[in-house]
């Protein structure tokens, strides 16, 4: 198999051994910190992954995705704060578990349940990924339009918020996307006159605004409980055998889960998570156990959201759709690098792709084996109040992005996005749909013209097709599903009496 | 509580706006027919479509109660602040000097930060950005103005 043949060699060499390594590590360490989740992680350090070279810049993206998933977790046990809001589920069991002097069981549970959930997500990877690819290598291009298209429909409208809302975000975002100067015909639109806006928006600008900074302005007013002492010792974290045997389902379980929700665009860990603690509850013995530090109740969404993480790059790399705006933004990194993800990465780039899903596994076993010394270090960076942290983190987004192209320029269009972003928060518009928009506007763009122009001008060919006709089918019933639930669901509550977002 | 859904009929509104801008322009980039698109054909679907779902957003939302939403004056004055400093400041003084001054600013945004850990913490991440970007990735760009 090719991942043994080329995959091994390519990501051992010493360079992206470093990088894995710094990924995971940062990671970690990002995730750790509470208020700020992997989308955040991978913003900051994006202008940094600009200096390394294609694979190794991804290897590291890539590190310091599921190296903050990680990190989150720890945060949610000891602190009951999640780093992420798909921790958010094991804060339910996992804090009780350390209040109840079981911290170590539950974070070396975190770790294991990780563990196996991010190998079972790089096993579906490897069958999985060159099977979609060949698949998709028979796409025209209003195929790959509706593809696009449903991806953008699933992602904006499942979740909690209005779907309404959500395409609007997709609009946005695909509108943001046009600026700059258009391929086909020269003219650069809506630059407002300004040569800097040429090109268009920079992706990790506006994601490092819209997630970093107004994430970081709004978590500055939530109160921190300052006195925790915690401390976990090595020791505390031996299972006992009932643990083990208590765990072991959930995890395989939670898995597959995970994977289910991980490959389908729209849904992404957060849900994973909350799936795997939704069927555990339900085919548990004895369900009044959870919500009390029933392990079963981290096994399983743990392995879940690291599965999820994991199958989360099979549309992206094998077709070039993201599923959420993480992956979005990975896609964006890999476009800017000159590598286009798709049905032909597999046979362009064989190196990279089996290479990439190797450094997968590496640094899962890292994340696994390197965490348990490293725990003491964790806690103490727990510990560091936010109030000092989150000046540090601004002053590091300023930097990265002036870095990005050393203009000034950047830095105040940095300013209008928080600003933006902030306000988006305010009224509750998700920024997560913008972004995928953003990224996939050119592309949609172009198979649209594409496809237009092989069809001579008649849109009724999209539906025609068969590919085509059917994705554009499931788009509109998920659509008219989403649309129908949410109403339903908001009059079931009367205004004064609904949850706040 | 107030009559109407604040949140989303500002929103709904500023995006509306946004679509019609969006609309506008793209008329002036030409339209073309669908076999050959004109630069503005895109723009000019996806502007109207926003102004579309603005509607659907804001009306239902006039006739609606909802939550209205809080603005954290303080560290959005802050950040801002902050931002716009290192904008101004950068090229004058340098990256390094820049981010202290971020600091110094940002830091101002949260009640318990005292003037002293402000200090402290500016010139630690000062020094922090020093060694990632000046000394690690090595930007071409002085760290501080005058230095080489």
């Amino acid at each position: 198999m090719e991942l043994f043949t080329i995959g091994f060699p390519a990501a051992v060499t010493p360079d992206n051994l470093l990088y894995c390594f710094l990924g995971v590590f940062l990671g970690t360490f990002i995730g750790v910190l509470p208020g700020i989740g992997g989308i955040t992680a991978v913003s900051l350090l994006l202008p940094i992954s600009f200096y390394l070279d294609p694979m190794t810049a991804l290897i590291f993206l890539s590190g310091i995705y599921y190296g903050a998933e990680y990190g989150g977790s720890l945060a949610s046990v000891l602190l009951n704060l999640p780093g992420t809001a798909s921790n958010a589920i094991t804060c339910l069991d996992g804090y009780p578990m350390a209040q109840a002097g079981r911290a170590g069981v539950a974070l070396l549970t975190t770790k294991v349940a990780s563990f196996a959930g991010g190998c079972f997500g790089i096993l579906l990877l490897i069958f999985l990924s060159p099977l979609m690819s060949s698949l998709a290598l028979s796409f025209g291009a209003a195929d790959y339009f509706t593809a696009m298209l449903l991806g953008l429909i699933a992602a904006s409208t499942v979740g909690r918020g209005s779907p309404l809302k959500g395409i609007a975000m997709v609009v946005l975002g695909l509108l943001l996307g046009g600026i700059g100067m258009d391929v086909n015909t020269g003219i650069a639109r809506y630059n407002l006159g300004l040569l800097e806006l040429q090109d268009g928006l920079h992706i990790a600008i506006i994601a490092m605004g819209l997630f970093g900074v107004s994430e970081l302005i709004a978590s500055a007013t939530i109160p921190r409980d300052k006195n925790k002492r915690l401390s976990v010792s090595m020791s505390s974290m031996i299972p006992t055998r009932d643990d083990v045997r208590r765990a072991l389902l959930p995890m395989l379980r939670g898995a597959g889960v995970g994977s289910v929700f991980g490959t389908l665009p729209g849904t992404g860990q957060s849900i994973a998570s909350f799936m795997s603690y939704a069927l555990e509850k339900r085919t548990a013995r004895d369900p009044s156990r959870f919500g009390q530090g029933a392990i079963e109740g981290i096994a399983g969404p743990e392995a879940s959201n690291n599965a999820a993480v994991q199958t989360a790059f099979i549309p992206t790399l094998s077709l070039g759709i993201p599923g959420t705006a993480t992956m979005a933004i990975l896609l964006a990194a890999m476009l800017m690098q000159g590598i286009t993800p798709g049905p032909n990465l597999v046979s362009d780039h064989p190196e990279l792709f089996w290479g990439l899903i190797a450094s997968f596994w590496i640094g899962n076993v890292m994340l696994l084996i390197l965490n348990i010394p490293l725990i003491g270090l964790w806690i103490r960076i727990l510990a560091i109040p936010y109030n000092l942290l989150y000046p540090s983190v601004i002053a590091l987004i300023c930097v990265g992005v002036y870095s990005l192209n050393l203009n000034i320029f950047d830095v105040w269009v940095l300013l209008v996005f928080s600003l933006i972003g902030y306000g988006m928060r305010l009224v509750g518009f998700e920024p997560a749909p913008l972004i995928l928009g953003f990224v996939l506007g050119p592309l949609i763009e172009e198979n649209f013209r594409r496809a237009m122009l092989l069809a001579r001008g008649d849109f009724l060919e999209l539906f025609m097709r068969p590919i085509s006709g059917t994705l554009i089918a499931v788009s509109a019933v998920i659509v008219i599903w989403r649309i129908y639930s949410f109403a339903r669901q908001r009059s079931r509550y009367r205004p004064s009496e609904a949850p706040a977002d | 509580m107030a009559r109407i859904d604040l949140k989303d009929v500002i929103g709904g509104a500023v995006f509306g706006a946004v679509g019609l801008f969006f609309f506008v322009k793209a008329l002036g980039y030409g339209i073309g027919t669908p076999r050959n698109m004109g630069s503005g054909f895109v723009p000019m679907s996806l502007g109207l479509a926003a102004m579309i779902i603005a509607v659907f957003i804001v009306v239902p939302a006039l006739r609606r109660e909802g939550v209205q939403p809080q603005i954290a004056w303080r560290p959005l004055v802050a950040v801002a602040a902050s931002i716009a400093g290192f904008a101004l400041t950068c090229r004058w003084l340098g990256y390094v000097p820049a981010t202290a001054l971020v600091v110094l600013f940002a830091a101002a945004g949260s009640r318990e930060n005292s003037a002293l850990k402000t200090i402290a913490l500016a010139a630690a991440a000062a020094a922090g950005i020093w060694l990632v970007f000046g000394l690690g990735l090595r930007i071409p760009t002085p760290p501080i103005r005058g230095l080489s």
